[in-house]
């Protein structure tokens, strides 16, 4: 018997977690005030970081709090094109204050095909809530 | 091809930028990464989202036509709110590619206001158009 939250979605090794969407101009010209780029330097293409901002997303959606995190872009990705963030739960392991979870993770496109992949692993907190 | 004197290997490229808790609402409403610590925050303070303190270094956010083909991270320490960061990037090697690209191995170091270490990695790109620059 324990007084520690449980694991705070019904996740599992195995699991796909998806998410689709896609950014648009706008998106890119927050990104530019959020990251201080050079707004003399125009992007052509969807800035490296929104590729992977999906992946983000569903960890967010676990409280997931990255330790380590590797990535490799197959291809360069659109303005407007619509992605789709997979992350495949590779081990979990409750370690009673956190639960120490890995992931795979891929981005594809309309098409199914990959366009980046890599891993991630870090932790979830006991008494994180969910969203 | 002639490679730029300021994209020799051994260059060090700083930026220098505070996440405010306002940087972090917009991020988190950019991405999508609502994760409780981000909007709620560990004892009330709001940690900033990895890819927003990662982007706050040069060439991370793509400036000069700069691409990342890979990157391994690591995240040592949160970042809070109205923290600021000094990212550095040290270009390690530097050649001529295909397509008149330049290649790029890099590594890269985010520190907080107490010099510490919060993210260090390394990654590989390349420069579109390295003579315009």
């Amino acid at each position: 018997m324990t007084d520690q939250p449980p694991i705070p979605a019904p996740i599992a090794v195995g699991d796909i977690l998806r998410w689709a969407c896609r950014y648009t101009p706008e998106d890119l010209e927050i990104f530019g005030e959020l990251s201080g780029r050079d707004a003399g330097s125009p992007l052509t293409c969807l800035p490296d970081l929104l590729v992977i901002a999906p992946l983000t997303k569903l960890g967010g959606d676990l409280n997931y709090i990255s330790r380590r995190m590797t990535w490799t872009a197959h291809r360069v990705v659109g303005v407007d094109e619509r992605v789709e963030a997979e992350l495949e739960v590779t081990s979990l392991y409750d370690s009673g204050s956190a639960i120490k979870i890995a992931f795979d993770a891929r981005i594809r496109d309309e098409s199914g095909q990959v366009v980046l992949s890599g891993d991630s692993a870090g932790i979830i907190l006991r008494g994180a809530t969910t969203t | 091809m002639s490679i730029p004197s300021e994209l020799r290997a051994g260059t060090v490229l700083t930026a220098s930028r505070t996440l405010t808790e306002s940087d972090i609402a917009r991020c988190a409403k950019l991405t999508g990464d609502y994760g409780a610590h981000h909007t709620a925050g560990i004892e009330g303070r709001p940690i900033a989202q990895g890819l927003l303190t990662v982007a706050a270094a040069p060439l991370m956010r793509n400036d000069n036509g700069f691409h990342l083909l890979s990157v391994s991270l690591t995240f040592l320490a949160p970042v809070f709110a109205d923290d600021r960061v000094t990212a550095e990037v040290r270009l390690i090697e530097v050649t001529p590619g295909v397509d008149g690209r330049l290649d790029v191995r890099l590594s890269l170091a985010v520190r907080n206001p107490d010099g510490v270490d919060v993210i260090t990695g390394d990654g590989a790109g390349y420069f579109t158009e390295p003579d315009t620059l």
